[in-house]
């Protein structure tokens, strides 16, 4: 942070600043001391003047224990304006949060509730609205819950309820009519809500990756509240009510709901070790989708709104097991779906049924990359599933009636099928092409089809890969024992279809398929009521979002009251607040650090290598140690760039492929210029790069590693937020790769095969070495 | 005697330390021999000229080898002569085919003396010289190659440091910090300039 003025500048007559305490979003704040010894904060007022000085003058003769006090506004020579305001030595409840990242202990959390809902009572009864209540600004000091930050601080009164104009305060706190401009004092109820959901659960209800999506959270969907325990759950869900009119009305009420819980003064525990709530046992996502949200709509109080009039009417929930694909046939359309079992889903919708819309419960995220070559829609989900639920829509509600029919029939003809394949042979799964005819030996080779693509589309385990390269051993073993002449080559072509698919596998995880039909993944639940049960239109968030990414404006939606249908809680957990970029500071030094240590690593490991390659020539071993950081670097730097930022996967590749032509170019001349000379012809090694010898060397190493870093997603190694430290299978896959293009690609080109492959494989040990890494299990604890 | 003034000598000057005294009581035939122009193949003899010691002329004779081996090997890399000094050493050892031989000759005012060696100029002697170039070039290049990372080390640590402080100091010390990172790498630079020039 960087302040304007520092430790023992005077800005204003009278006080002289200690130190910078915060940055805010209006200026910022220091701790000084007035020459009369009296410790205040001095607020220097930088952006949105006219709205921080007038919240201050209306607010500067209030006084309450539970609210930051006032002293003076000021203004000094050079016109700079200053709020004098008591100064608060302790901490602030975001930094209490961040001590405690799995909640606070439900006695701080009342008493914390407390001080808030008398400070903020008290605003209200002077006709004040916050409008910028969020944990950064509210304080603890002697046990004391104090409110700061008034420059937001507005007036409110019955005339001036519609046609406020200002819409400012913190996004993941910020109450859903804000963006339409008519709020009153509900939205510091909404904020207090948000606190107390936060202050339970460690994180907050809506998070997302850009404002957009966060905003567009506020505005349509439902907090999971079952992660509160009674009765803090009700009274979140009634304090986060979409509408403001079935919020509390004042503060007193929200304390109410609260059964006086509010009302036991004792100190604050959150300092000493404590154990935070935990939530029970949750049940079942089923249960949770088809049963509990009956249950929690008629308990909350007052009931949540009626139908949505947003024109999309639900055509089915689609479940299916993650990983596989699945496919949909309405009425000669096609919807293509792909589940991920891991951190993406990933949609593809085609473009003749651009009026489809799909939602999908727990979503985080919902992303729209636009590809070289088609445009793909990623939803992100916070969990990971082994089962994911779609809730598909389409605009027109008469056609979706009647797809909807055709829908079940097929669905009961299919059923019919796969119960009469399931009794000829249990093991055996059917497909779910719906309307499609039983045929038996269409079944036959639809199943071991379907079959081999599901074996080859789940996510592979260990003994999978084992198993995929035994086989391909055991070919090309018998296939050149039984084969001679040119049919010897046939062997290593398969090998090389079998290595292709394998890393295909592994390197389309992002990539959208052809949709397929699956044994597994099939519907098993269709809802057709569409007029009873209409869902909200995730497009609208879709789109919101596409329009925030684009920096497109466009008017608020308005908010949509939803269907109560719970969220499906999932036994883990991310929140998209961890998935968000890291500060580009925060990136530096994490890659300078590494950079560093690769040095040394590089070094050690050349030394190593040189010793087990029997590499004699120190040059030799210093071409390797070069090479090799050249190498981690070339992946450090585009890789600390590209960390929480979605790009393009082909163009990465492209990139780092051009970026692996460096590092061979490099390699090369450094061949060339220490005279290692593992090409060059000893009667012309004197001359030292004054012929053009070096030239085959230099394409070959250029090539080489331009491929090399071409085909993996290198940069995904460098990512801290990577599952596993070291990855073994990192290193394999590179280094069986660098050897195949070494030895089918430039192999006359290079007296030492393995070189390349020792490179590589250095490269991606070292960096994934180097790099920092944050335990997923820890991050799940900090959830 | 001898060998005192011939260890003072070697104190004083690497190059006479590899000049050790042979044995002059017998005159070898190759000294004849170059008088006709009858040496062995690729060899040739150098005279030194007439010098008050043994020891001197003995010097004077090997540094004219050594001069001979350099011109010798700049016949094919031309460079050689500007950047590189053959290391007496590699002359004694490998160039030098017998034991360099100092005769006395009388002259008017006493006894003065001349030493005599016989050097071998054949291509596998060449060979020999470049590779020993070959290998003084490419530490060079590598010490330079290093420098030019170890300056690379420097200003990523300097970054890293001042980011680390900056953020552990809440900026306050933001200008004091960039200064004296700007001075580290500018002194590095310097220092590398400096060594490498």
């Amino acid at each position: 942070m960087k302040f304007t003025y520092t430790s023992g500048a005077r800005p204003l007559e009278g006080y002289t600043i200690k130190r910078g305490v915060g940055l805010g979003g209006f200026g910022e704040v220091y701790y000084a001391v007035s020459d009369g010894g009296k410790e205040v904060a001095l607020k220097l007022v930088q952006r949105n003047l006219d709205i921080e000085l007038r919240g201050v003058a209306q607010c500067i003769n209030l006084k309450h224990q539970n609210l930051v006090t006032l002293y003076d506004l000021r203004t000094n020579d050079v016109g700079e304006h200053f709020v004098v305001m008591e100064f608060v030595a302790g901490k602030s409840l975001s930094e209490i949060l961040e001590e405690h990242p799995t909640g606070l202990p439900l006695d701080d959390v009342n008493r914390w509730l407390k001080g808030i809902s008398t400070g903020i009572g008290y605003l209200h009864d002077k006709g004040i609205v916050h409008r910028d209540l969020k944990p950064g600004n509210v304080f603890i000091e002697d046990g004391i819950v104090k409110i700061g930050d008034y420059g937001l601080s507005k007036f409110i009164t019955a005339s001036r309820r519609s046609g406020q104009t200002e819409s400012v305060g913190t996004v993941h706190y910020m109450a859903p009519e804000i963006s339409r401009g008519k709020y009153d004092r509900e939205i510091d109820i909404y904020a207090t809500g948000i606190m107390l959901y936060e202050m339970i659960t460690g994180h907050v209800p809506f998070d997302g990756e850009s404002v957009g999506e966060i905003l567009m959270k506020h505005l349509t969907a439902q907090p999971d509240v079952s992660k509160l325990p009674p009765p803090y759950d009700l009274v979140a869900q009634r304090a986060l009510a979409k509408d403001p009119a079935e919020r509390f009305r004042t503060m007193d009420e929200f304390a109410a709901g609260l059964n006086g819980r509010l009302s036991a003064p004792a100190a604050f525990a959150s300092t000493k070790e404590t154990t935070p709530y935990v939530s029970p046992i949750e049940p079942s996502p089923i249960a949770n989708a088809l049963g509990a949200a009956p249950a929690l709509a008629a308990a909350c109080n007052p009931p949540l709104s009626p139908p949505m009039s947003v024109p999309f009417w639900m055509l089915g929930v689609y479940e299916g097991m993650a990983g596989v694909n699945g496919i949909l046939r309405f009425d000669g359309a096609e919807l293509s779906l792909q589940f991920k079992v891991k951190d993406k889903l990933i949609g593809a919708i085609k473009s003749s049924f651009k009026d489809v819309r799909i939602q999908l419960q727990d979503i985080e995220r919902i992303r729209f990359r636009r590809g070289w070559f088609r445009d793909r829609l990623i939803l992100q989900r916070a969990t990971f599933p082994d089962r994911v639920r779609l809730h598909i829509s389409r605009r027109d509600r008469s056609e979706s009636e009647q797809l909807v029919d055709a829908v079940k029939k097929s669905l009961a003809a299919n059923a019919t099928a796969q119960a009469a394949r399931n009794r000829a042979s249990p093991e055996a799964l059917a497909g779910p092409m719906l309307g499609t005819k039983p045929n038996p030996a269409a079944d036959f080779f639809r199943d071991v089809r379907t079959h081999a693509i599901h074996w080859y589309e789940r996510p592979w385990s260990l003994k999978d890969y084992f198993l995929a390269a035994l086989c391909m051993l055991g070919v090309a073993i018998a296939g050149t024992a039984a084969m001679g002449g040119i049919l010897a080559l046939l062997p290593g072509a398969i090998v090389a279809v079998g290595v292709a698919l394998i890393v295909m596998k592994l390197t389309k995880k992002q990539s959208v398929q052809a949709a397929v039909a699956s044994p597994i993944a099939r519907p098993i639940v269709l809802n057709p009521v569409p007029g009873a049960n209409p869902v909200p239109s995730s497009a609208v968030i879709m789109e919101a979002a596409m329009r925030a990414a684009m920096n497109t404006q466009e008017p608020p939606t308005p908010p949509s009251p939803l269907q109560p249908v719970r969220m499906a809680p999932a036994p883990r957990t991310f929140p998209a607040r961890e998935l968000t970029p890291k500060p580009i500071r925060t990136r530096l030094v994490e890659m300078s650090s590494a950079m560093l240590l690769t040095t040394m690593l590089s070094i050690i490991a050349s030394v190593l290598a040189a010793g087990i390659m029997r590499l004699n020539k120190p040059e030799e071993c210093a071409l390797l140690a070069a090479t090799c950081l050249a190498g981690c670097w070339a992946v450090l730097i585009p890789a600390k760039i590209w960390e929480g930022h979605h790009g393009d996967t082909m163009l990465r590749r492209l990139i780092m492929a051009a970026i692996g032509v460096g590092v061979g170019s490099w390699s090369s001349y450094l061949d060339g210029v220490l005279n290692v000379g593992w090409l060059n012809d000893p009667d012309t090694a004197p001359i030292l790069f004054e012929s053009m010898a070096w030239m085959p060397r230099m394409l070959a190493d250029a090539s080489f590693f331009g491929l090399v870093f071409m085909m993996p997603r290198w940069w995904l190694i460098a990512d801290s937020r990577r599952p596993i430290k070291l990855n073994p299978w990192m290193i394999i896959v590179p280094c069986f790769w660098a050897w195949l293009v070494s030895s089918l690609w430039i192999r006359s080109y290079f007296d030492h095969v393995f070189w390349g492959v020792v490179v590589t494989g250095m490269v991606s040990g070292l960096v994934q070495l180097a790099t920092p890494w944050e335990d997923p299990a820890s991050r799940r604890r900090a959830v | 005697m001898n060998v005192i003034s011939f260890a003072l000598l070697a104190i004083l000057t690497h190059t006479t330390l590899l000049v050790a005294p042979g044995d002059d009581s017998v005159r070898p035939e190759w000294v004849e021999l170059s008088k006709h122009s009858n040496l062995p193949l690729h060899c040739e003899t150098i005279q030194s000229e007439l010098w008050a010691t043994r020891d001197e002329a003995r010097s004077d004779a090997f540094n004219q080898a050594v001069a001979r081996a350099q011109d010798f090997a700049a016949d094919v890399a031309p460079r050689i002569k500007n950047t590189w000094q053959v290391p007496a050493w590699l002359v004694h050892d490998h160039l030098l085919r017998e034991p360099i031989y100092v005769e006395e000759v009388d002259w008017t005012y006493g006894p003065m003396y001349r030493a005599h060696l016989l050097l071998e100029l054949s291509p596998e002697k060449r060979g020999v010289l470049l590779a020993n170039w070959h290998q003084f070039v490419v530490r060079r290049r590598m010490g330079q190659i290093g420098g030019g990372v170890g300056f690379l080390l420097v200003c990523l640590a300097t970054m890293l440091a001042y980011l680390r402080l900056d953020d552990a100091t809440r900026g306050y010390y933001s200008r004091w910090l960039f200064t004296g990172a700007a001075a580290v790498v500018a002194s590095s630079a310097a220092a590398l300039y400096t060594w490498i020039v």
